[in-house]
């Protein structure tokens, strides 16, 4: 019985993870095959992952429908420019202090958000966001204003002369979080927050601090955008107050959804899907709202739970 | 600060106020009924903005394209409404997931976004008044647009329409009836289906009409899309989710004292909704009250006793 | 499930290092030749802002660099090579643009850029491209910052600066040294306040006092409380830096305030802009770096006359045809496609524009171009748009230090 329950247990788990860590496996072979027109591609879709993994974490794990991840996610790309230019950090920790920045406002802020009834929790985390914007444009001495901030990458960390190590670079601290937040997920908090995302009422009767899980996943969930800002810099080389744009976070949904929302491997197999067709449907039209739309739609009546959850389905057997 | 400057600016500042509360009532009315937040809301605003330049464009820009636009196009907008009502959210309600509507309007506002650079390309659009709305009157010294008066009048005449739909007509009764018990409504043999459908076309009507309102008073473009709704949001959550009244004094509130804000720098006066709301909501706070109306305490309620079985059987 | 996902993650771990190491030996760092090879197409990146922000010139921007590229390869191209134009949306932000310059230098290998409205683009990309690659950058934007490296850089500029607008201003308003309270109007953005802080330092000494200084938001659509604002002030003269849409915005507001007839209203006034208007503010004193093509006797402008008004009209297509001139110029005074050698050829010299000839500051790669001031007036026999009559160039080396 119990070697059954275990051989279960890996079945699901490697359900769960598989697509992700095949797609990770499939980014770690691309520089081999592709130029770098699809490697520039590739370090953008770990970006858009990345603040999807994080959304995930807060709507697909614990029910949390945050509209404002943009905010972290700037927030990590601007400290880490900032730590860069003005205290001569080296990339990785300047990197780990942006994680920090990030972790203390999302810690400050979330103290307060994880109160609010769920319509409110929504449009003030998209409030935050914009206020961060604002804030970045009018401060022209601190974050360079809307000119936007031009970070010192260091010479070997510089996407121009190197684009196959900015490249693996930015791979390899992506997956290190994905591993993390693997980790997490699986692991008894993890539980305890999907418990929290069923019936919150239940949790806090059964002795689950709420307010508390909540405020952890929040703060957690803004390192990880935090993260998919900084590695921003290493491929853009420049900040820009739309690192804050309301369009970030709803693109973290798109692709959530897409992909599987409250899975390990959906934002991650959403963020290559969306990435592709944002790419083929950019050759053809500039109006990419209108089929961002389209998918978003599509999704959301044709397909609720993505793209991952077809695949499982349909090996199943229990749908074509 | 001399009379004329502070009639100058607190007249600004209710034009500011009420164009601010068509698209936040639009949201309020829509989230108190269908418990739905209409993330499209910017986006129609826009639309609205956008029809009425092209109305104006084709009809010229007299008395007679003035008023066409000002009834045409909330009623086209909200027609548009009652169509993605009907086909899009009327099949969620029943569902447990209300953050599937939320998307569902964001998808909408990207459709319509992306429909906008469709039709009007990327490049502003602009419309004149018309001749007799352009001018200015004096009052104790003071130069106000007559435009303005307009804004304003309409502002208080849809107020008052609100109210009286919601207090005084049958409609209003049921529709509050169904903020507070749609299965009851239902049983009561109410066709709650097709008042939905009417709700949520007035909603969106309303936000358009905000968009008519603003189109011949600057240029039209894509900005104007969230200019709308991040300001309409902080209307909405500082006067209390689905409270109609706290919402008009929200928008009064931060309309005004931007515009008074605006004597001293206008940079940091842009900040006045944050510093509203983080007012009223940490005074709230203080005081021990919870951020939402008495409706959405019933509607909160409500969808909790409606899960409790969905939840006892998935535990 | 412990031993799982060790497995698991130690599955990644692998993958991960594995490619790594693999691959860590091939890198694309072979760096290409610096010079085109003969008779190979030169090809020349254009970043068009197709949408965002400036998409209201983005088309006029494509036919004038397009129209430059048909004229050179009419003549059989530059030294031997046919001009190949890849045009790239870069959306008017500066994460988009440097994505695009930078595939465009990697996948593309161009070794010639032009274009972009946004001067954070142009900021961002002329840092991306510069080193270690060497691109040459000719674009038209307002920030100074962009050019302020010195004659080191790849880049050049074709439109007067932020700098430069602003001595303009200051210029204008001390010729009339009765107006002696002045008021400033400015974009709530980088660029309104540099035009704002060069003209206020223009203005030291002129025994006229800046006795308001207003940022608008930039997009915004209600100015009413501004406005309303800066006349309480009773200023004698009130300056703008308020541009395009925003433009269209304060017109409409400010005509029934009296923001044109209680004070001597003075304020960049786009063609493209003024045009766009039902009821352009006429009698206004306005000014542009982009007035029309026909203003200009000279044989670029004629053949950007030739796309029409819709085009000529505005500048954004004559900026467009002088950055590219500016590289096929270049290139052929240098004699080679090495953009070193073309950099040092066109800094100092003198290249034929739409505007006439003029000189490149050899200090920051800067296009003296003149800068048109005016009287607004409608549409007439003379010009079917509204412009400005009279119309004076002004020569703007004079506001140059170098």
């Amino acid at each position: 019985m119990a070697g059954m329950a275990r051989a279960r247990s890996r079945r699901a788990l490697w359900a769960d993870g598989g697509p992700a860590l095949a797609l990770v496996a499939v980014a770690a072979l691309l520089p081999a095959v592709a130029s770098s027109e699809y490697v520039l591609l590739a370090a953008s879709m770990i970006v858009t992952a990345l603040v999807a993994v994080s959304f995930n974490l807060l709507f697909g794990y614990t029910g949390m429908f945050s509209f404002g991840q943009a905010a972290f996610y700037g927030l990590g790309a601007y400290a880490t420019a900032l730590l860069m230019n003005e205290a001569s950090f080296g990339f990785y920790l300047a990197l780990a202090g942006a994680v920090l920045v990030a972790v203390a406002v999302a810690a400050l802020s979330g103290a307060v958000l994880v109160r609010m009834e769920p319509v409110a929790f929504v449009m003030l985390t998209f409030a935050l966001s914009a206020l961060l914007e604002f804030g970045a444009e009018h401060t022209p001495n601190l974050a360079g204003g809307d000119s936007g901030l031009i970070a010192n990458v260091p010479s070997g960390l510089n996407v121009v002369v190197d684009v196959n190590g900015v490249y693996y670079a930015m791979l390899g601290v992506a997956s290190a979080v994905l591993v993390g937040v693997f980790v997490f997920v699986r692991s008894r908090a993890g539980l305890i927050v999907r418990g929290i995302r069923e019936d919150a009422l239940r949790a806090r009767t059964l002795g689950v601090r709420v307010e508390r899980r909540k405020l952890g996943v929040f703060t957690l969930a803004g390192a990880v955008a935090a993260v998919g800002g900084g590695l921003s810099v290493l491929s853009d080389q420049i900040v820009y107050p739309d690192v804050f744009d309301w369009r970030i976070s709803a693109n973290a949904l798109i692709v959530t959804l897409l992909g599987g929302v409250g899975t390990f491997s959906g934002p991650v197999v959403g963020a290559v899907a969306l990435g592709l067709i944002d790419f083929y449907v950019g050759k053809l039209t500039t109006d990419t709202l209108l089929v961002e739309g389209l998918v978003l739609l599509g999704v959301i009546l044709l397909a609720p739970r993505g793209i991952v959850a077809l695949r499982i389905r349909s090996r199943s057997g229990r749908h074509i | 600060m001399s009379l004329a400057t502070f009639i100058g600016q607190l007249f600004a500042g209710l034009g500011l106020a009420f164009v601010l509360f068509f698209t936040a009532a639009g949201l309020n009315l829509v989230w108190g009924v269908l418990g739905v937040m209409n993330f499209a809301a910017g986006a129609v605003y826009m639309l609205g903005a956008y029809l009425t330049t092209s109305v104006i464009a084709r009809l010229g820009a007299s008395a007679l394209g003035w008023t066409v636009a000002l009834i045409a196009v909330p009623l086209a907008v909200a027609a548009l409404g009652a169509v993605a009502e009907v086909a899009l959210l009327r099949r969620t309600y029943r569902e447990e997931d209300e953050n599937r509507q939320f998307m569902l309007t964001l998808a909408l506002s990207y459709l319509i976004a992306g429909g906008v650079v469709l039709v009007w390309g990327t490049h502003f659009r602009t419309v004149s008044l018309p001749r007799a709305l352009s001018g200015s009157w004096s009052v104790l010294g003071a130069t106000l647009p007559v435009y303005t008066f307009v804004t304003i009048a309409l502002g208080l005449a849809v107020t008052v329409a609100i109210w009286f739909g919601l207090y005084r007509t049958r409609a209003g009764l049921l529709t509050r009836a169904a903020v507070d018990d749609r299965e009851m409504l239902a049983v009561l043999g109410v066709n709650v289906d097709r008042l939905y459908s009417a709700v949520f076309a007035v909603g969106i009507g309303l936000g358009a009409l905000g968009g008519v309102l603003v189109a011949p008073q600057g240029a039209v473009s894509s900005n104007l899309e969230t200019t709308a709704l991040v300001p309409a949001f902080i209307v909405v959550v500082t006067g209390g989710l689905g409270n109609m009244p706290g919402a008009l004094m929200a928008a009064l509130a931060i309309g005004i004292l931007e515009s008074f804000a605006a004597l001293h720098d206008a940079t940091l006066a842009q900040l006045t909704p944050y510093v509203v709301m983080s007012v009223v909501l940490g005074a709230r706070a203080l005081a021990g009250r919870r951020g939402w109306s008495a409706a959405a305490q019933l509607r909160a309620r409500r969808t909790r006793r409606e899960r409790a079985p969905a939840g006892s059987t998935a535990g | 499930m412990r031993r799982s996902a060790g497995a698991f993650l130690g599955a990644i771990a692998l993958a991960v290092l594995g490619a790594a190491l693999a691959l860590s030996g091939c890198g694309s760092s072979d760096s290409p030749s610096a010079e085109v090879a003969p008779g190979a197409p030169l090809k020349i990146g254009y970043l068009a802002s197709l949408t965002g922000f400036c998409s209201t010139f983005s088309q006029e921007y494509v036919k004038g660099a397009e129209l430059a590229v048909r004229l050179a390869n009419e003549r059989g191209g530059v030294l031997g090579h046919k001009l190949q134009l890849i045009v790239r949306d870069d959306r008017a932000t500066p994460t988009v643009g440097v994505a695009q310059a930078r595939d465009l230098v990697l996948s593309d290998g161009v070794r010639f850029l032009a274009g972009t409205c946004s001067s954070a683009v142009g900021k961002s990309v002329e840092q991306l491209v510069a080193n270690p690659s060497h691109v040459i950058y000719a674009l038209g934007v307002s920030d100074p910052t962009v050019f302020s490296a010195g004659p080191e850089i790849y880049a050049f500029n074709t439109i007067p600066t932020a700098q430069i607008e602003g001595r303009n201003a200051a210029a204008y308003i001390r010729a009339h040294p009765r107006w002696k309270r002045i008021a400033v109007m400015s974009e709530d953005y980088s660029y309104g306040y540099q035009v704002t802080a060069a003209f206020r330092q223009a203005m030291r000494g002129s025994g006229q006092t800046i006795i308001s200084q207003d940022y608008l938001p930039s997009g915004g659509s209600d100015y009413t409380p501004y406005i309303e604002k800066v006349l309480a002030e009773r200023p004698e003269a009130v300056y703008s830096t308020v541009i395009t849409e925003d433009t269209v915005t304060l017109v409409k507001q400010g005509l029934p305030l009296g923001l044109f007839d209680k004070t001597n209203f003075f304020g960049i006034m786009d063609y493209a802009t003024i045009d766009a208007m039902p009821q352009p503010p006429v009698g206004v004193e306005g000014y542009t770096f982009y007035p029309s093509s026909s203003i200009y006797h000279t044989p670029f402008a004629r053949e950007l006359e030739a796309l029409g008004p819709a085009v000529a009209n505005g500048g954004a297509a004559g900026d467009a045809f002088n950055q590219i001139q500016l590289i096929v110029q270049g290139i052929e005074k240098a004699g080679t496609t090495d953009p070193t050698k073309v950099r040092d050829a066109l800094a100092g010299s003198k290249v034929q524009t739409v505007q006439g000839r003029v000189e490149i500051h050899k200090c920051n790669h800067e296009v003296a171009m003149p800068i048109a001031v005016g009287t607004i007036v409608g549409p007439n026999h003379a010009l079917e748009f509204a412009h400005f009559e009279p119309l004076r160039l002004v020569d703007t080396n004079k506001y140059f230090e170098c």
